[in-house]
């Protein structure tokens, strides 16, 4: 019996141990895009990431972020090397396992100094304003479209070079009359204008597209074996739980997405 | 007509020749200069485009060695104890700085912003203008009241901030900087930085600034210029948190410096193993410029009148100014495509006198470049121009910048064009000298032929104009020679043959001719003409001219003398009749009275003495019969006389006939 109740000690220290050992990690990986992800480590590592932290976190799975390259991180996740990558749109990641709902939903808006008058009217009142955008980025097959239409045309596009933090340098050249208004996501504006207290300057015009269907945003898992299937269903299991313990709308409030 | 076409003949001698004579050796010589300069022009090119991968691989070993020297002098002066003191102290000093700017303070500053930086702004930009005072909003007070101390109330003018090297004052901050700002003078002046800057980590203030521009004092992580290629350089030292690393942010738009392009190297200050804050320095754009212009003195380094090196960043924008842009700006500004740089941007350039930042640069070795392969060969550069480079990329700072070292081919191929003019003039110079023997030897020959056949001409000319004596007189042993003297004996030939026929037809004129003065006698009815006897070929003719005029004399003689027995008879019928007209006339007479003796008796019978009806019808009828007879006999003997006459008047017309002509005698 000394001997069963040493076995049965020694067996549990086993399982206790080989339970540490194997403790799960979801790994995800991304470019920095304030507030769905930002830097890791941080008190604020983004919103995406505390939301996916928030509902593995019942089931003893940690999360490993890091940051890389889009392309990168995309090519990533579809080897398996990865698990996840946060803040895709589903036509960046076509094959992999997407929850049932976006986790957030956005628009490309044009936003402008407070004290310009600007009443925008859609696409044909953009010939009115010099907007300012970043080169590179991709606005959607509208905008995209007038932007490299107009692109040398400096009275009509600014254009700021892409870098880690443009839309702050496009929020600058707002400010000093270089741009009437500015494009940009409008997860990300409203986020950049409460974190950096910049409402006071600069506000929200309207949805560059008028009409438009809003970008639908997601946690992308890997289609390679069957754990991002498995994280998928977890997201999906425990997202009404999260909604209705409230701690999704603080999260939403902590990094001013609506 | 026979003299131009004998000139012709010595023309087209002339000018065969020359045709023979410089035909091949035109074609020859076209033909090596084609294939010399073909040779020469792949030599060259292959030269070139050695010598155009050996210069660029220098430039780019070069250019990385720069950067690599630069980035480990930014990683040493961050390393440097008293770097992180002064960043500490500072941090400190600012922190603790309560400073609040007076509402005439803060219009200073704020006239810095609106007016100094913006009409600086304005000239360095044409054309574009910029509300820099909305910016304030976006710096604390405690750094408005640092920029206002060592920006707006400096004394220096705009450009020349850095000359002060401590604001008055007691404050802390101020010995601080009294302290440091020779120092990092000192660093700029010996690493040639454009400015450095010392930024606490964790507010991303930037404490130390060497020229004071706009970026002094702010915060690079909420502050104006949170965007920048400083702040991304802040944050990018900060990522790595590696003080053996570098971080370099690649060339853009700075709006502190007036929105000129600016590159930053960034290393974190670490201390006692915590990361306090960044070492940041500004890349100075001269050096660069330096080793991409090669010291201005391309010429020296094998570049040429066109060689150049082109450096372009990922952006495709300059990251150096072209040659052009050295040497002669405003043609180089002129000249620039519209696709390179609109009229606005060009304005710019011209205002910074640089292209970097600015001028877009698009090409097929640039783009090759810029995708990670290395080559050489020929392509139209952007400006248009067809040029022959070698490209690689060139690692700076993790980036991957284009490295293009290029000449126009025209100038790398020169020499195979000297050598095609030089071989052609030669081919020129000796054509000439030979057309010129060709010309001589071909006009001996022209001459040799076309003398013996003017002799010919001249001969046959001399000939229809009956000179029947003209010979060509040519003697030579050559074909022409025998042709004349050919010629002349079938000449002399001829000629006889032709004085013979002329007697001859001499002799047949004159007998012509006097057989015509014979017919003309003829003609005047002069039958005593002979025509004479003179050339044998006429003599039938004569013989039976005269036998004719013989038989028609005598033809005529017996016509007259018939005629005149014919008149002589008729004479004496005519007579005859006559005599017996005149013999018959008394009896006609009395015939007439018996009938009117007949007719009487007759008409009295009738009228009523009643006689014999019947009787009276036969005197009726007797006196008819006889008064025909009568009549007849009259009749008769007036046709006698009448045809006698008219025979005498026959004859009579015969004779006078036949005596019109001029009979010889019986």
């Amino acid at each position: 019996m000394r001997i069963h109740g040493l076995a049965r000690s020694f067996l549990t220290a086993c399982l206790l141990l080989g339970s540490s050992a194997q403790a799960e990690t979801l790994s995800i990986r991304a470019d920095e895009w304030y507030p769905l992800n930002t830097q890791p480590g941080s008190a604020q590592p983004g919103f995406m990431i505390e939301v996916a932290q928030a509902l593995l976190a019942p089931h003893g799975i940690s999360v490993d972020y890091q940051l890389m390259a889009w392309d990168e991180a995309i090519a990533t996740v579809r080897e398996g090397a990865a698990d996840c990558v946060v803040g895709a749109l589903p036509s960046d990641v076509e094959g992999f396992f997407l929850p049932q709902r976006p986790w957030v939903l956005s628009e490309q808006s044009l936003y402008a100094r407070v004290d310009r008058q600007i009443n925008y009217g859609g696409l044909d009142s953009l010939k009115y304003l010099r907007m300012a955008v970043i080169a590179g980025y991709s606005y959607g097959e509208t905008l995209d479209a007038y932007i490299n239409a107009h692109r040398r045309q400096r009275d009509r596009i600014y254009l700021v070079p892409e870098s880690a933090r443009a839309s702050r340098e496009m929020i600058t050249r707002l400010l000093v009359g270089h741009a009437d208004v500015m494009l940009e996501t409008s997860v990300v504006m409203d986020a950049t204008l409460q974190r950096d207290g910049l409402s006071k300057n600069i506000r929200k015009l309207a949805p560059a597209v008028p009409g438009a269907a809003k970008e639908t945003l997601y946690i992308a898992c890997s289609p390679v074996g069957e754990r991002g299937g498995r994280f998928v269903r977890l997201f999906d299991e425990g997202m009404p739980d999260l909604e209705r313990s409230g701690r999704l709308a603080e999260l939403k409030d902590r990094y001013g997405i609506e | 007509m026979a003299s131009s076409n004998s000139r012709s003949i010595g023309r087209r001698l002339i000018l065969g020749t020359l045709a023979i004579a410089l035909g091949p050796l035109a074609l020859a010589s076209v033909l090596i200069a084609l294939l010399a300069w073909s040779d020469a022009r792949e030599a060259l090119t292959a030269r070139s485009l050695e010598q155009l991968r050996s210069i660029q691989g220098v430039k780019r070993d070069e250019l990385q060695a720069y950067f690599d020297t630069l980035s480990a002098s930014v990683r040493a002066l961050a390393a440097s104890p008293s770097m992180a003191e002064h960043l500490l102290a500072m941090r400190t000093a600012l922190r603790s700085e309560q400073t609040a700017l007076t509402e005439t303070q803060r219009e200073q500053l704020q006239a810095y912003y609106d007016q100094d930086y913006a009409q600086r702004y304005a000239e360095r930009n044409p054309g574009q203008s910029v509300r820099a005072g909305a910016l304030l909003g976006l710096i604390s007070a405690p750094s408005q009241a640092l920029q206002h101390r060592y920006i707006a109330s400096n004394p220096h003018p705009i450009g020349a901030k850095h000359q002060l090297a401590a604001a008055a004052g007691a404050q802390s901050y101020d010995q601080l900087h009294a302290t440091l700002h020779p120092v990092m003078a000192q660093l700029i002046e010996s690493f040639g930085f454009y400015d450095v800057f010392l930024i606490d980590a964790d507010s991303g203030l930037v404490v130390y600034t060497y020229f004071k521009e706009l970026d002094f004092a702010t915060s690079l992580k909420d502050g104006p210029w949170a965007g920048s290629g400083l702040a991304d350089a802040y944050l990018a030292a900060l990522d790595g948190a590696d003080a053996r690393q570098t971080s370099f942010v690649d060339f853009r738009p700075y709006l502190p410096s007036y929105d000129d392009s600016a590159a930053f190297l960034a290393v974190p200050i670490v201390v006692a193993g915590r990361v306090e804050g960044v070492f940041a320095a500004q890349v100075p754009i001269d050096l660069i410029e330096r080793i991409a212009s090669f010291n201005q003195d391309w010429r020296a380094a094998g570049m040429g009148d066109s060689g150049e090196l082109v450096m372009v960043g990922p952006d495709r924008l300059a990251r150096a100014k072209p040659r052009g842009m050295h040497e002669d700006p405003q043609r180089f500004l002129a000249a620039l495509p519209e696709a390179a740089a609109d009229a606005s941007t060009v304005d710019t350039m011209r205002a910074r006198s640089t292209t970097v930042g600015l001028l877009e640069i698009e090409s097929s070795a640039v783009q090759a470049a810029l995708e990670g392969n290395s080559g050489t060969g020929r392509y139209t550069n952007a400006m248009g121009r067809d040029v022959l480079g070698a490209w690689s990329p060139v690692a700076i700072g993790g980036l991957s910048w284009a490295l293009v070292a290029e000449i126009d081919r025209a100038e790398a191929l020169a020499p195979a064009t000297d050598l095609l003019r030089k071989m052609l003039l030669s081919a020129v110079a000796v054509g000439i000298l030979l057309a010129l023997l060709a010309a001589f030897v071909a006009r001996r020959w022209a001459r040799d032929i076309h003398r013996p056949i003017e002799q010919l001409a001249e001969t046959v000319r001399r000939l229809s104009a009956g000179d029947m004596r003209a010979r060509s007189h040519l003697h030579g042993s050559d074909e022409l020679g025998q042709l004349g003297t050919a010629f002349d004996r079938l000449l002399d030939d001829r000629v006889a043959a032709l004085a013979l026929a002329a007697e001859s037809n001499q002799e047949l004129e004159e007998s012509i001719s006097a057989m015509e003065r014979s017919i003309r006698q003829l003609a005047d009815n002069d039958l005593t003409v002979q025509v004479p006897i003179g050339s044998e070929r006429t003599r039938g003719v004569a013989l039976a001219i005269n036998e004719l005029i013989g038989e028609t004399a005598s033809t005529l003689r017996n016509v007259l003398l018939l005629a005149a027995h014919a008149s002589e008879s008729a004479q004496a019928a005519r007579q005859q009749a006559q005599d017996m007209l005149a013999q018959a006339q008394p009896h006609l007479d009395q015939a007439r009275a018996t009938i009117s003796e007949l007719q009487t008796w007759s008409k009295r019978l009738s009228s009523g003495e009643a006689v014999d009806a019947d009787l009276c019808k036969t005197l009726d009828a007797c006196a008819d019969v006889l008064q025909s007879l009568v009549t007849r006999a009259e009749a008769v003997l007036g046709n006698q006389r009448d045809q006698a006459r008219q025979v005498a008047i026959h004859a009579q017309s015969v004779v006078e006939t036949a005596r019109v002509f001029k009979l010889p005698p019986a």
